[in-house]
This record gives C-alpha cells, sequence and structure tokens, in this order.
C-alpha cells in the first residue's frame, strides 16, 4: 500500500492496521484505532481523513481493481469508513462560523458518498454550514431544498462520469429556480474528464484545501 | 460541434447495441469456455458500460475521456483473465454493432463513434519503448510468423483450426504475454497459459499445439528477451 510521502510512520502503521481492520469488517479494531492511537495521541481529524481513512479507501479500491477482493469485501470497508467517519465527526474543530450556508449532494445516479461526505465536513472544520444530502440526490428534491433553505453554494460531487446527465440534470434545474446560485463540482470523476460540458459550474479543486478556498471564493469571503 | 445528438441515440439504441456487440464476442467458444454465464452477464454488463461511456465522451466531445475509461476497465479486466486484445475486440464490436444497426442519424455520425472507438483502441498500447509496448508493436508480425509456423509444424492434420484462428491464438497469446510484463503479473500469464491447455483439448486442437504454440511465439525476435522468454515458460516469479 502506498502512503502519503508526508505521512509520518507512526501514521503509515496506523493506516496498515485500520485497513487490515476494515477489510474484515472489525468495525470496533477501525474505529478503536482512529480514537485510541489517533484523537487521543493528538492526531487530529483532518489527518485522520488525509493520511488513514483517505488512502485505506483508496487501497480497498485498487484491491478490487486487481481482483484481490470482492465487490463484497470493498463494501464491507466501506460501511467501516462511513462509521468511522460518523464517529469522528465529533471530534472536529471548528474554525469560527463564516455566516455562510454551503449544500453538498452527491449526482443523481452517484452512490459513492464518502468522498462527498469528507469534503462536507472538511468546509464544516472551515467554519461553513454545511447540510450533507448524501448519495444520489434527485434534482427535483435538490431544488425543493435549496428553495427551503437558501444556500450561499451547492457543490455536487460525481465519483464517475456516467453520473454526468445526472449532474447536468441537477444544475440545469438549480438554474431554472435560482439563476445567481453558485454551484460547484467536484469528485474523482474529474479525474478522466476536465470538465462536465455545463457551462458556469466552478471546479471544486483537487483538495480538500483547494475545496475550501473554491467555496470562500464562491460565497464572497474572500 | 455539439455531438449531444449522437451520444442521445447512441443511448437510445444501447440495449440492442450491447447485445449484439456481445453476441458478436460469443461467437468465439473461447468466453463461454473462460468465463461461462456469470462471464456472459458480466459481459452485458460492461457492454452497457461501454456505451454510457462512449455517449459520455462523446457529450463532453472527448476522445481521451473514452480512452481513460478504456483503460482503467483493462487494469480491472486483465486482472479477472482478460487480455488488452480482448478488450479492444469489445470496443470494435460496439463499432461494429453501431454500423449494423443503423443506430446513428447518418454515416458520418457511425464515422465519428468509430474514431472515438479507435481512439480508445489506441490509448491502449502501453508506454512508448515499454516491454509492454514493444510486444504490442511485434503482434501483427509475430502473430503472422507463428501461423505460418504452426501451419509447417501441422501440415496435413484434419484437426488443425483454419489459419487465421492459429494466428488469433497467437495475438491473443502475445497480448497475455505483454500485459503480463506491462503489469509485471506473471501470475497471470501462468494461470491463462494453465486454463489453456484444457481449452485447446476441449476444442481437439491438434495433440502437442500448446507447446508448439508457445514454442512458434518464443521463437519470434521480440520475445527472445529473458525477461519475457521466463514469462512464456512460466518461470517468471510472480510479485
Amino acid at each position: 500500500m502506498t502512503s502519503p510521502a508526508s505521512a509520518p510512520p507512526a501514521i503509515a502503521e496506523l493506516t496498515r492496521r485500520y485497513l487490515d481492520a476494515a477489510l474484515v469488517g472489525n468495525r470496533r479494531e477501525a474505529l478503536r484505532l482512529v480514537i485510541e492511537e489517533g484523537i487521543e495521541r493528538g492526531v487530529a481529524v483532518p489527518e485522520l481523513y488525509l493520511h488513514v481513512i483517505q488512502p485505506a479507501q483508496f487501497e480497498v479500491g485498487r484491491r478490487w481493481q486487481a481482483n484481490e477482493i470482492s465487490v463484497a469485501q470493498e463494501h464491507v470497508a466501506t460501511a467501516v469508513s462511513q462509521l468511522v467517519v460518523s464517529h469522528l465527526y465529533h471530534h472536529i474543530d471548528r474554525a469560527t462560523p463564516n455566516g455562510r450556508l454551503v449544500l453538498v449532494a452527491c449526482a443523481q445516479g452517484e452512490l459513492h458518498e464518502l468522498g462527498a461526505r469528507l469534503a462536507a465536513d472538511f468546509l464544516e472544520m472551515s467554519g461553513f454550514n454545511v447540510v450533507f444530502l448524501g448519495a444520489n440526490v434527485p434534482a427535483g428534491s435538490l431544488v425543493r431544498m435549496v428553495q427551503q433553505m437558501k444556500p450561499d453554494l451547492v457543490i455536487i460531487s460525481a465519483a464517475t462520469t456516467l453520473c454526468f446527465p445526472g449532474l447536468r440534470d441537477m444544475v440545469k434545474a438549480l438554474r431554472e429556480a435560482q439563476a445567481d446560485l453558485p454551484v460547484a463540482i467536484g469528485g474523482s470523476a474529474f479525474t478522466w474528464a476536465e470538465q462536465c460540458a455545463v457551462e458556469g459550474v466552478v471546479p471544486g479543486g483537487g483538495s480538500a484545501g483547494e475545496l475550501v478556498d473554491v467555496a470562500r471564493r464562491l460565497t464572497g469571503l474572500t | 460541434m455539439s455531438l449531444d445528438h449522437v451520444a442521445d441515440a447512441l443511448q437510445a439504441h444501447a440495449a440492442p447495441i450491447s447485445r449484439r456487440a456481445v453476441d458478436a464476442m460469443y461467437a468465439d467458444p473461447f468466453w463461454d469456455a473462460r468465463f461461462g454465464e456469470r462471464g456472459r452477464r458480466r459481459a452485458d454488463e460492461d457492454g452497457d458500460f461501454h456505451v454510457g461511456y462512449l455517449a459520455e465522451a462523446l457529450r463532453l466531445g472527448s476522445t481521451a475521456h473514452f480512452a481513460n475509461y478504456a483503460r482503467w476497465l483493462r487494469s480491472v479486466l486483465v486482472a479477472r483473465g482478460m487480455c488488452t486484445r480482448h478488450l479492444s475486440e469489445q470496443l470494435r464490436c460496439v463499432a461494429d454493432a453501431v454500423d449494423a444497426l443503423g443506430a446513428l442519424p447518418s454515416p458520418e455520425d457511425a464515422r465519428v463513434v468509430r474514431a472515438y472507438v479507435d481512439a480508445a483502441r489506441d490509448g491502449l498500447r502501453y508506454p512508448e519503448g515499454s516491454l509492454g509496448s514493444r510486444l504490442q508493436d511485434a503482434e501483427p508480425r509475430a502473430a503472422a510468423a507463428a501461423e505460418e509456423a504452426l501451419a509447417a509444424r501441422f501440415y496435413g492434420a484434419s484437426d488443425l483450426p483454419p489459419r487465421d484462428r492459429l494466428r488469433a491464438d497467437a495475438a491473443d497469446l502475445l497480448s497475455y504475454l505483454a500485459d503480463a510484463a506491462a503489469l509485471e503479473r506473471p501470475d497471470l500469464f501462468a494461470e491463462h497459459a494453465e486454463w489453456l491447455a484444457g481449452f485447446f483439448a476441449d476444442q481437439r486442437r491438434p495433440d502437442g499445439y500448446l507447446a508448439a504454440l508457445r514454442e512458434a511465439v518464443a521463437r519470434q525476435p521480440e520475445v527472445e528477451r529473458s525477461e519475457v522468454r521466463d514469462l512464456l515458460r512460466g518461470t517468471a516469479t510472480a510479485r
């Protein structure tokens, strides 16, 4: 498994053990690792997200690709990470609230939601008020949510380009409902395609830090 | 120029295009024998994905997008017993099915689709200068030479397949070799070669056919490099 070059050896070892636990569906051990050997030893949530959970999930994907684990094992590991991220939410440090509301949604048809969930948490840590809508959000539901909540920004995530038609439907519906509402897009689909053929949407960048910068800019904070 | 109308027409005919492309593949007994009923279901799913990603590439106006998909899919399929040449043929079958079904509004639209498919097939070439790339470059000539060698070796044998089958057998074997070399997965080649012995017996190829095929391939200049010879002999070490 490849660990980020910046990850210290203790984190790399934690990642390895976390991956082992996740692959066998050992939720208790995975959670114990990030809490007792992460949080309680001073490792912050962003570091756990970027240097433990994310690389572990990348490795899960790589092993599925290489036919080393089954789809079921991949789902088991992802379910463990979903649970762990939910628990880590209680431990995140938030910057001073900046008064901006962001809706984060996965594209219509998109079932991969972990990346979007991490993005939502990073925005919240940076001071945004965030509502996370989860996987496969229908365009009509998104519009109703926007009308109710009046967000300053909507971010739509797509892990595969097959969801681009759904993403376009969402953007079109948002434009019809509120033409001046900023919309940013992100997700691993954009490693295959630089754009999604929709005018006026803003790429969210390739990292959590870039996404936060884009969100600040689109909501008038910078 | 927007290609949305081509993408829409493709997706409107996605099911028959996919079915026809997979049927064309499964005309070769290799597929049923190697992957069975479950493989057929997966092939149907893959056919739908091919059409879906092709349509999206057209909407994006990006041949690179479809090539990215093809390269990603190769990494998945090669790890599951296929070779690059199989995927390339699958994609060609999609373009053939589009033509045969007259699925698009105009011949020009069909030519555009063929160009996107060809770009993805080109995208399956390994990086220039790599061992995988050299084996891919050698494939047409080496397969033709192996065909001649097999025809000579089994001259007069009543159970010898047609010449184009001999060439295809050699081309497939070379493609498996290229993938094993490129991915540094000698185990994948060894596993395939082991399965192939039983398949050739079931298909009533002449006695000694697999050994002769390996020998014919091994004599090709590009294969004489020691690392490829080891792969071919099954003596390379799995990672």
